[in-house]
């Protein structure tokens, strides 16, 4: 399964990465994803988005558009080719 | 305490100005800004007045907590009967004007009446007079604000003014202090041109605001700048990327109006976002305004040299993907000429991107344009152009100076107008995120996002995540939302604030700089008053319940691809629940038990 993992706002001026794609061989759920992605853009996703095993109020993490605080959260396993755009709180307009 | 105490009653007609007592009562019922203004103008002014008419009045209120320390206290807000919607009209700015005219020694200026000639009204702590604006009018607010601080003798003037939108009569003309800081919305600046007045210069103040426990006032600050820096949104987002942060997401979600609302997401958002506001090196540096610790301003250049500030998301949507246009530059420059031309740019990029799509159907024929470049989407030459065409109401510009609604509704086809209540909506689409939808649609001053920012609990989770395509309890959120914002708009602050700070805290500093005697369900009460006034006041001046809507396309028109697709507004299951709760009849309007209880008649 591929992965396209799209980050934004402070996660992208500090890393200076826009897509990171990952292939997995089985399902894994979000904090397992976080995982794999700080250690290849050496960038702590979880310290940044969560606290004690939960998302941080402001924080949006969407698999297809969708927010995982509408699905199982943390634990939304993710099962198939999915495009994952990963916000920080950080937002105001 | 915490008001100056005293009020400027300024006759344009008669050039008389009066110094009267600060209604001291009145402002424990309506604590100031917004709310006080609003009693002011139900009190003096027939809600069926012309707004452009001298019978109209304009006024310009500061509360409580401006001058202050309190975070963002420096605002002020500009109450009249607006001439895009035809109901109330207010509008909020921050900068440093709010806080600088109360240093002055006063809380308010009514304008009554209309001038003959060219006038601005100076002040400082010696002197309040009406001066002659011959020489700065037709000039832009930038010109005008230099010229009128230099004239001034004062380095450090502040000017509010009107560029040439206000004096042509747009009717979503914006009041700009600071050359930068707007307010915006609901066309003020016309109202302000009609009167011939031009600007309003404060300088040398010397005031402070009494506070009636300086020390638990202290100590509230503190504690709540200490929330708001420890905020992700208020104390890391906004500084490091202003509010353009969320063009990213709210086109992710698909709540992104794209082409005037024909499509929701934009596909070249990566090219005008927030991020590439940073990454193309247009940002220079952040601003803040009075006492803000949050500074989400953006100091901007381009690479021919043209410096400003912005745009901001709602700019950077208006002019971009609501027209269609991918070229930063272009909408960082449209940005920059609607603060010089004095326009509010929502309703500006807006109204192109609705003559747009009239030009797209063939609606607007080509004859009508002149020499000017053809109104497609995705043309930076055309947002340009046409904006200065509005200012100067030239050509199809006088149309369009009126407003997406009046123009597409001279052609016939009102329906192509996403506008409420006349105004045009801003850059989340309601058909994604529902609450929103029902925020814009009973909103006292039409589309419009501040008066009840559903965004924060729809979609970014604050203070917790609620599912945007559920419909179920919005209406309680909205009327909260609302009332919390009436508070903060009538006591001085920026709404910005709320991210992180809820009633209590907002209450603290009421309490201890005005010294009043109120809990939080008092201090909601107000602002529940404050709703149900302006309910009142558009009522009576004509603005039935029947336009608490939306657009048709936002109700029946399903969004055709991306997260949202087949989704529209469900207004309809949300609406009647908003006017129960609001103790309001079937219809939508205020019971006399509900207006008795809030004590408005």
């Amino acid at each position: 399964m591929k992965l396209s993992i799209k980050l934004f706002a402070t996660i992208r001026l500090d890393t200076g990465l826009k897509l990171v794609d990952v292939n997995i061989d089985k399902p894994i759920n979000i904090v397992e994803m976080l995982q794999t992605v700080s250690d290849i853009i050496d960038y702590d996703l979880i310290d940044k988005l969560t606290d004690n095993n939960t998302i941080i109020p402001g924080v949006i993490i969407l698999l297809d558009g969708e927010n995982i605080h509408h699905l199982d959260k943390l634990d939304t396993l993710i099962t198939k080719n999915t495009t994952i755009s990963i916000f920080p709180a950080v937002a105001g307009g | 305490m915490a008001y100056m105490g005293k009020i400027l009653r300024v006759n344009l007609s008669d050039k008389s100005i009066k110094k009267e007592e600060f209604p001291k009562e009145l402002a424990k019922k309506y604590l100031g800004g917004r709310g006080l203004a609003s009693k002011i103008l139900f009190d003096e002014v027939d809600p069926k007045v012309d707004p452009l008419a001298p019978e109209n009045k304009l006024i310009f209120a500061t509360g409580p907590l401006t001058l202050t320390n309190a975070p963002t206290g420096g605002r002020y807000m500009v109450i009249t009967k607006g001439p895009l919607t035809g109901g109330i009209a207010s509008s909020n700015s921050g900068g440093f004007f709010g806080a600088k005219f109360k240093a002055t020694g006063y809380d308010m200026i009514i304008f009554e009446g209309k001038s003959e000639k060219p006038t601005y009204l100076f002040i400082d702590d010696k002197t309040v007079e009406l001066r002659d604006a011959s020489h700065v009018w037709g000039k832009g607010t930038e010109d005008t604000t230099d010229i009128l601080t230099a004239d001034s003798g004062h380095k450090r003037a502040n000017v509010a003014c009107i560029g040439p939108a206000g004096e042509n009569l747009s009717n979503f003309a914006a009041i700009i202090n600071e050359k930068t800081r707007a307010a915006g919305r609901t066309g003020v600046g016309a109202v302000m041109g009609s009167k011939n007045l031009k600007a309003v210069v404060v300088a040398s103040g010397k005031f402070k605001t009494p506070l009636d426990n300086p020390e638990a006032f202290k100590a509230a600050v503190k504690a709540n700048n200490v929330a708001l820096k420890e905020n992700g949104v208020t104390g890391e987002g906004l500084p490091a990327l202003g509010t353009k942060v969320l063009d990213n997401i709210i086109n992710s979600i698909g709540a992104y109006p794209t082409r005037n609302f024909q499509e929701s997401q934009f596909e070249d958002v990566d090219e005008v976002s927030g991020e590439a506001l940073v990454e193309k090196g247009y940002l220079t540096k952040n601003v803040a305004c009075y006492a803000c610790p949050i500074a989400c301003g953006r100091k901007t250049a381009l690479p021919d040299g043209a410096e400003g500030e912005g745009p901001e998301y709602e700019v950077g949507w208006s002019y971009g993907a609501s027209c269609g246009v991918n070229d930063l530059i272009s909408i960082t420059r449209a940005g920059f000429m609607c603060n010089n031309l004095g326009f509010d740019a929502i309703s500006a990029g807006a109204t192109i991107a609705t003559a747009m799509e009239l030009y797209e159907k063939g609606i607007i024929k080509k004859e009508e344009l002149g020499v000017g470049p053809e109104l497609k989407f995705g043309s930076s030459e055309a947002i340009i152009y046409y904006t200065k065409l509005m200012a100067n109401r030239e050509g199809i510009g006088d149309k369009m100076a009126d407003g997406a609604y009046r123009l597409a509704e001279s052609y016939g086809h009102a329906e192509y107008a996403m506008t409420v209540k006349k105004q045009e909506i801003p850059a989340y689409d309601p058909r994604v995120v529902q609450g929103q939808g029902l925020a814009y649609a009973t909103n006292n001053r039409g589309g419009d996002h501040t008066r009840a920012y559903m965004i924060s609990p729809e979609v970014l989770g604050i203070p917790e995540k609620l599912d945007s395509q559920q419909n179920e309890g919005k209406a309680g959120w909205v009327k909260a939302f609302q009332e919390l914002t009436a508070i903060i708009d009538a006591a001085g602050l920026c709404i910005f604030t709320s991210f992180a700070l809820g009633g209590p805290d907002y209450l603290a500093m009421i309490t201890n700089a005005t010294g009043f005697d109120w809990d939080e369900a008092e201090m909601m009460k107000t602002g529940e008053r404050i709703w149900n006034l302006e309910r009142e006041f558009n009522l009576r001046a004509g603005i039935d319940p029947s336009q608490d809507t939306l657009p048709d396309r936002l109700l029946n028109e399903k969004i055709k691809s991306g997260p949202g697709k087949g989704n529209v507004n469900r207004l309809d299951t949300m609406l009647p629940e908003y006017y129960q709760l609001r103790g309001w009849d079937e219809k939508g309007i205020p019971t006399d038990e509900k207006l008795k209880e809030l004590d408005i008649i």
